[in-house]
C-alpha cells in the first residue's frame, strides 16, 4: 500500500508547522492540515468538555461535533484570534448547548447558595477523601456550580488560561471574567468548606 | 492598615492567587494578611482549592478519534452535495412512487389527462425547489428569536406568540378535544393576544423563591423550544414543529406541578380572571420535585420531523437547523421582526391566492393534517389520531377551557384522493380535491399525448396501460388490489365522469352565450 507511507510523510511534513500555517494550507485545499490540527488539539478539547460535563460517555461525541463545526467554519477563519481560543469558543458553546439540552438547570442559584449559609451541601460532600476520591469530590463540587462560573473556573484553574484568553473564549470583558472567577471560587469554597477546613 | 469589606477582600484574594492583583494592592493585601487570621485562612483555602483543580484527572487518549471524525465529515459533505430533501438513494423510489401516484389520479380522471400529471409534478417540483433553495442553502429565518419569559408565559396561558412588535400578526396554537390541534399564523391569530408579565403572575400566585426558580427554568426551556419550532423559508414556505401546539399545555402543566395546593387555587383564580385557555384539572396535590418537572419537558429535538408548507403543497420532513448561525444572522431584533412580518404576510397572501384559484386543501385520512388559508391567516389542523404527535410527558395538570373560535372556515368535504410518497427523511402529501382538479383542468384545457386504458377486469395480470408519447407503461397494482379498492376506484370514476359531463355542459352553455362566437 503506497498510500500509508505517503500519509505518514504528509503528516511528518505538516507536524512541525504552526497553527496559522496549517490553517492557511487548509484554506488553500490541503485537507490533511486539518487532521494535524485535530491531533494537536483533540486532547485539550476533550478534557475541557470533560471538565464541564464529567461524563466520559459524552466527551467523544461532543468533541467530534466541535471539530465538525470547526471544519465547516475554518474556511472563514480570519486570524483575528488565536486558533486555540477560537476552537475553545466552539467547544464552550457546544457544551453550553448540550447542557441546555440536557436541562441541567440548577435548582439552587448562586445567590441562594450564598444567602442560605447552609452547610447542607458541604456536609453532603464532607466525606474523608482519599487521594483518588479528591477527584470525585472536585467533580461533584464543580457540577454544582452554575454553568458560566464553572466554565470560567475550568478555563482558569484547570486549563491554565490567562484572563485575556478566557475573555476571548467567552467573548466578554476581562472585568466579567474576574467577577465570574471570584463568584465561582466563593461558591466552590462554600461547597467544599468541610474538606478545605480539614486540609488547611 | 486599610479597611475593606469581606467581599472586597475575597475579590482581591481571587485576583491575588492568580497573580493579577497589581503590585501596590498586593502589598496592601499582604500587610492585611499578616494581621487578619480570617483572611489568611481564606487564602489558604483558596490555594488548596486551586491546587485541587490543577491536579484534576486528565482523560487518556482515545484511539480512532480521527477515523470516526473523518467518516462523519465525509458523510456530511455528501449530504451537503445532495440538495434533495431526502437521500439521493431514495430518488428512484420517490420518482416511481410519484409516477404511480400520477397514474392513479390519471385513472380516476382519465378524460382529463395530461394536466393532471403536470399538476402533480409541478407541485412536487415546487416543494422540492422551495426546500432545496431555502431550507438547505440557508436563506431561512427563525419565526421567533429573542423571545422573553413574559412572552413564553403568555404562550403557555393563551397559546399566542406575537410575530411583530405591535402584535399585529402572531402565531396561535389551539387545542380542541374533538378535532385536535390548530396552528394559526397571521393577522386574525393576533386578536386573542393579551399581554401578561411574569411579575404579575408571581404577585398573584406567590411562588416561593425556589419555586420561582423552577418556573423561570421551565420558561427558559420553553423559550428554547419555541425558538427551534418555527421557521420561514423566505415567502416560499413555512416550517413548523407539529408538536408545538401541545407544548404550551406541557409548560402550564409543569408550572402547575411545581405549586402547592393553595398556590394552585391562586393560579386557577388568575387563569379565570385573565380568561386563559386552560383550567387546572388537579387543584389539590403536593408540589413535584424540580428534577421530575425538568425531566418531563420534552427537549427541542435535533433532526426532528417538521411540517413544511409551501403555497402548493405540504411535506413532512426531517430537517436540521443550525440555530447558532441562524440566530447570529438575525441578532437585531427589529430587523428580524420586520422581515418575519413581511415574509409571513407575503407567504399567506401567496397561499390564499392559490387557495382562491384552486379550491385546494391538504387533508389526510390516515395522517390527518389539513392546511387551509385566507388572505389573513394560514391554518394548520392536526388531528389527535395523527401518529406523529408525541404522547404527553406527564399526566396533564390542566385542560383546555372551551372550544376556540377558528380563524379559517373549513372548506366543505368533497370527493378527493390522497397521494402520499417519500423516503425515510421526507414524506410528500398531496390531497387532490376532485372538484378543484376539474376547475383547474377546465381553466387550463386538456393536454395531449397522454392516454389511459383501463385494464380488462377479467384479466388479473394487467390493471391498466398508460401511453405517454411513444412509451407504454403497464401497471398491474390495481389488478392485485382487493375488491373494495376496485369498487372505490370505480365509484370515483363514475363520479368524475358525471362531474366532467357537468363541466362540459356548463362550458358549452358559456360558449353558446359568448357573443364573439355568434
Amino acid at each position: 500500500m503506497a498510500s500509508q507511507p505517503l500519509a505518514q510523510e504528509v503528516d511528518r511534513a505538516l507536524d512541525g508547522k504552526s497553527d496559522e500555517v496549517l490553517i492557511t494550507l487548509f484554506q488553500n485545499g490541503e485537507r490533511d492540515a486539518f487532521r494535524v490540527l485535530v491531533q494537536r488539539y483533540q486532547g485539550r478539547v476533550k478534557n475541557l468538555i470533560y471538565s464541564i460535563f464529567h461524563d466520559v460517555d459524552a466527551v467523544d461525541d461532543l468533541a467530534q461535533e466541535v471539530f465538525i463545526k470547526a471544519y465547516e467554519a475554518l474556511p472563514q477563519f480570519r486570524f483575528q484570534s488565536s486558533f486555540f481560543t477560537w476552537l475553545y469558543r466552539i467547544a464552550v458553546n457546544k457544551s453550553r448547548d448540550e447542557l441546555r439540552r440536557r436541562k441541567i438547570r440548577k435548582i439552587l442559584s448562586l445567590q441562594a447558595l450564598l444567602d442560605s449559609r447552609d452547610h447542607e451541601l458541604g456536609s453532603r460532600l464532607a466525606i474523608e477523601p482519599r487521594d483518588n476520591e479528591a477527584q470525585e469530590l472536585i467533580a461533584s463540587a464543580l457540577r454544582l456550580l452554575p454553568e458560566k462560573f464553572r466554565v470560567a473556573l475550568v478555563l482558569k484553574d484547570i486549563e491554565g488560561f490567562s484572563y485575556e484568553e478566557i475573555a476571548d473564549v467567552l467573548q466578554c470583558e476581562v472585568g466579567t471574567v474576574k467577577s465570574r472567577l471570584f463568584r465561582a471560587r466563593a461558591t466552590l469554597r462554600n461547597i467544599l468548606k468541610p474538606y478545605l477546613e480539614e486540609r488547611t | 492598615m486599610k479597611s475593606w469589606s469581606r467581599e472586597e477582600i475575597s475579590e482581591m484574594l481571587s485576583l491575588y492567587i492568580d497573580g493579577e492583583l497589581g503590585e501596590q494592592r498586593a502589598r496592601e493585601l499582604e500587610e492585611h494578611l499578616a494581621n487578619d487570621p480570617e483572611t489568611a485562612k481564606e487564602l489558604r483555602e483558596l490555594r488548596a482549592m486551586k491546587g485541587l483543580l490543577a491536579t484534576k484527572k486528565r482523560l487518556p487518549e482515545t484511539i480512532g478519534f480521527w477515523t470516526r471524525l473523518s467518516g462523519r465529515l465525509e458523510r456530511k459533505q455528501k449530504e451537503q452535495e445532495n440538495l434533495l430533501p431526502f437521500p439521493r438513494k431514495y430518488l428512484p423510489i420517490v420518482v416511481s412512487a410519484g409516477a404511480l401516484a400520477v397514474l392513479v389520479v390519471g385513472l380516476l380522471i382519465f378524460q382529463q389527462r395530461s394536466s393532471v400529471m403536470q399538476y402533480v409534478s409541478r407541485q412536487s417540483e415546487r416543494v422540492q425547489k422551495a426546500m432545496g433553495e431555502n431550507l438547505l442553502t440557508g436563506s431561512i429565518l427563525p419565526l421567533f428569536s429573542n423571545v422573553d419569559r413574559n412572552q413564553v408565559l403568555q404562550f403557555a396561558l393563551f397559546g399566542t406568540l406575537p410575530l411583530d412588535a405591535k402584535s399585529e400578526t402572531s402565531l396561535r396554537v389551539d387545542e380542541n378535544a374533538e378535532r385536535g390541534y390548530t396552528i394559526d399564523v397571521g393577522k386574525k391569530a393576533a386578536e386573542a393576544a393579551s399581554p401578561i408579565t411574569v411579575d404579575e403572575f408571581v404577585q398573584q400566585v406567590k411562588p416561593t423563591r425556589a419555586q420561582r426558580q423552577v418556573i423561570d427554568s421551565v420558561l427558559d426551556l420553553g423559550r428554547e423550544r419555541i425558538e427551534r419550532s418555527a421557521f420561514l423559508a423566505e415567502d416560499r414556505g413555512i416550517v413548523i414543529d407539529p408538536n408545538l401546539p401541545q407544548f404550551n399545555r406541557v409548560m402550564l402543566s409543569s408550572i402547575t406541578a411545581s405549586l402547592e395546593s393553595a398556590q394552585r387555587v391562586r393560579l386557577q383564580r388568575f387563569l379565570e380572571k385573565r380568561k386563559a385557555r386552560y383550567t387546572i384539572e388537579q387543584l389539590y396535590g403536593k408540589a413535584e420535585p424540580p428534577e421530575r418537572i425538568y425531566r418531563d419537558i420534552p427537549p427541542p429535538h435535533r433532526n426532528e420531523r417538521f411540517l413544511v408548507v409551501t403555497p402548493d403543497t405540504m411535506a413532512l420532513s426531517r430537517l436540521h437547523f443550525d440555530m447558532d448561525s441562524l440566530q447570529r444572522r438575525f441578532r437585531r431584533e427589529v430587523e428580524h421582526q420586520r422581515q418575519v412580518s413581511l415574509n409571513v404576510g407575503s407567504f399567506i397572501r401567496r397561499f390564499a391566492e392559490r387557495e382562491a384559484a384552486v379550491k385546494k386543501r391538504f387533508s389526510f385520512t390516515t395522517d390527518p393534517i389539513r392546511v387551509v388559508g385566507d388572505s389573513d391567516v394560514l391554518s394548520i389542523e392536526i388531528g389527535t389520531s395523527w401518529e406523529g404527535l408525541q404522547s404527553p410527558p406527564r399526566e396533564w395538570m390542566v385542560k383546555p377551557v372551551a372550544r376556540m373560535p377558528r380563524g379559517v372556515p373549513r372548506p366543505p368535504n368533497g370527493p378527493s384522493i390522497n397521494l402520499h410518497f417519500g423516503g425515510s427523511d421526507s414524506t410528500f402529501y398531496f390531497n387532490l380535491d376532485l372538484d378543484s382538479l376539474l376547475i383547474r383542468m377546465h381553466n387550463e384545457g386538456p393536454g395531449v399525448g397522454f392516454e389511459f386504458f383501463k385494464g380488462d377486469p377479467r384479466s388479473r395480470d394487467r390493471g391498466m396501460r398508460v401511453r405517454i408519447g411513444g412509451n407504454i407503461i403497464d401497471v398491474d397494482s390495481l389488478a392485485r388490489a382487493g375488491g373494495r379498492a376496485r369498487a372505490f376506484v370505480d365509484s370515483l370514476m363514475k363520479l368524475m365522469e358525471e362531474k366532467h359531463q357537468n363541466v362540459r355542459e356548463r362550458q358549452k352553455r358559456n360558449d353558446d352565450d359568448d357573443p364573439l362566437d355568434r
